[in-house]
């Protein structure tokens, strides 16, 4: 990853990311950029990112990912170790990808199909933008 | 296709299984447990440690920091001189793949006495770790989660299987009450099993009257972090002959890993197709339809999960497995008993040795040593194992030898 070292609590999960990783982390920090990879051969999507196509192994493109979608399934933790739970975790449908992140709005108030855009986060404690969902 | 079957000369036999009961041990490390399983087990086969050629070993849970080389410091405690020594990780299907292991080598002809052991004792250390501010053992966890969820605070597997479940209930109009049959169920099985954590009749009314612990999640559909652990011993059949040896022959091996770690993103997360794949494999190899299984033990772990994986192994179609386990098919008696164990609701649920508890009810159960839960007759028998949210699967066909 690029800039200073994230602060020591990240320290396993920063150090375990492969480069596909540490490049969708990237862009959300240094471009505000919500991205993912698609083969350049197959024009397969892929989330995760991935270096290679997981058909055809061809190289990947990055391409942005729509920033409005629909909730696909919705939970709380009870134990969440960087945010005040009980944090509503999420899999949203963005496009063509599904991908996880906190939704700000109570659990109760939510349904699936429900219409939600992306605000990014900023999590001092990690130094991660992470993604979150806000209903439409 | 795996390397050993029906069609081998030389088949794996499970000869022994020793397990201690599934709950609290505080003070016994791991490795203590597990060998004092192994020690019930070689008991059981008639053989002593001498016997053991090879050990095939999991890492000590998760939650707890590994102890660096274990399988060596395993061997320093038996004293022996051994021709196979290996630790196999993959979450939860760790001890079913230490016992691939162990059958690869006995089907090789490399050893004819293998000793596979699995343990975790960390419940108590787990929960040190989140109340006392163990920041690196709960980070560790995190890293475990993998890079697009353990940043979201993702530390155990409970809201991944919490979004299936919500998926599950929601697209097939399945009612609570119905998945709360499976529970209840899984508690009558285990009071016969003097191994099981929980014995104790429960209903319907209490398992949705309990907790929610990750909607739509109750904590009687969720498995306790149980320590546990378990042992079995795979001979050769040709030594099972000679020495006139009882158990269970594996005629069938299958495995199916998704290419992803936990959640298989963008997937149908009611629609485990690995899982399928792994059973078809297995009975395909054993040259066995479904209609041949007097039981099955399904790893499970949470209800909707578990019921999921009923659909997935094509037991019952999508969306019908709830209906049928309320109707009794399902149950000791039923057209096809699965989990009479207990399942890992009741039962309990140490993961690195869970795949071994499976192994070894099939075990009892093929050499009519299972007791009050007998299922008359039992001749063939399945055992299902997976890892992640149901992303990658190992299933094994046991079949009585005498
Ligand atoms: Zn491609």
């Amino acid at each position: 990853m690029n800039g200073p070292p994230p602060p020591a609590p990240a320290k396993y999960l920063v150090r375990d990311m492969d480069p596909a990783a540490r490049e969708f982390y990237r862009r959300l920090a240094e471009d505000g950029s919500l991205a993912t990879t698609r083969c350049e051969t197959c024009r397969r999507t892929s989330f995760p990112p991935r270096v290679r196509c997981p058909g055809c192994g061809a190289p990947q493109e990055w391409v942005e990912l729509p920033r409005r979608g629909r909730l696909h399934a919705f939970t709380t933790q009870e134990t969440a170790a960087r945010f005040r739970a009980p944090a509503v975790l999420a899999l949203t449908e963005l496009g063509e990808a599904v991908l996880p992140g906190i939704v700000n709005a109570p659990y109760e108030s939510l349904a699936i199909g429900q219409e939600v855009h992306v605000e990014l986060r900023r999590e001092p404690e990690t130094g991660l933008t992470l993604l979150g969902f806000e209903p439409a | 296709m795996s390397g050993f079957g029906r069609d081998r000369l030389e088949r794996p036999v499970v000869a022994g299984f020793g397990a201690p009961p599934v709950g609290r041990h505080p003070g016994r490390s791991p490795t203590d447990l597990a060998l004092d399983a192994l020690d019930e087990a070689l008991e059981r086969s008639g053989m002593d440690h001498s016997a053991v050629e090879g050990v095939y070993s999991v890492p000590e849970g998760y939650a707890r920091a590994q102890a660096p080389i274990h399988p060596q410091r395993v061997a320093e405690r038996l004293g022996l001189e051994l021709r196979a020594l290996v630790e196999v990780e993959n979450g939860g299907t760790s001890s079913m793949l230490a016992f691939k292991a162990a059958c690869q080598d006995v089907a090789l002809g490399h050893l004819d006495v293998a000793a596979v052991i699995g343990a975790q004792a960390e419940r108590r250390r787990f929960r040190d770790g989140m109340d006392c501010g163990d920041l690196d053992r709960v980070l560790l966890l995190s890293a475990m989660y993998g890079s697009y969820l353990g940043p979201y605070g993702v530390i155990t597997a409970l809201p991944c299987y919490a979004l299936a479940a919500q998926r599950y209930l929601h697209d097939h109009s399945i009612a609570p009450e119905l998945v709360a049959e499976l529970p209840v169920l899984l508690r009558r099985n285990a009071a016969g099993n003097p191994r099981a954590e929980f014995r104790e009749p429960i209903t319907v009314e209490d398992v949705l009257g309990s907790r929610v612990v990750a909607p739509p999640i109750h904590k009687l559909e969720a498995p306790s972090w149980s320590d546990g652990a378990a042992a079995v011993v795979v001979v050769s059949a040709e030594l099972a002959r000679r020495r006139k040896l009882s158990g269970a022959v594996v005629t069938g091996w299958g495995e199916c890993h998704d290419g992803s770690n936990f959640i298989p993103f963008g997937k149908d997360l009611t629609r485990y197709p690995w899982i399928g794949e792994s059973t078809d494999q297995a009975l395909e190899r054993a040259s066995r339809r479904r209609e041949d299984l007097d039981l099955a033990e399904v790893y499970g772990a949470f209800a909707h999960a578990e019921l999921m994986t009923y659909e997935a192994m094509g037991f019952f179609a999508s969306g019908e497995a709830a209906a049928a386990v309320a109707r009794g098919e399902t149950a000791p008696g039923g057209q096809l008993p699965i989990n009479p164990s207990g399942g890992r609701l009741s039962l309990g649920h140490p993961p690195q040795a869970t795949p071994l508890l499976m192994i070894g009810e099939l075990f009892e159960q093929l050499t009519a040593q299972a007791g009050e839960r007998q299922i008359d007759g039992a001749a063939v028998g399945l055992v299902q194992a997976e890892h992640g949210m149901m992303n990658g699967s190992a299933v094994a066909v046991l079949e009585g030898f005498a």
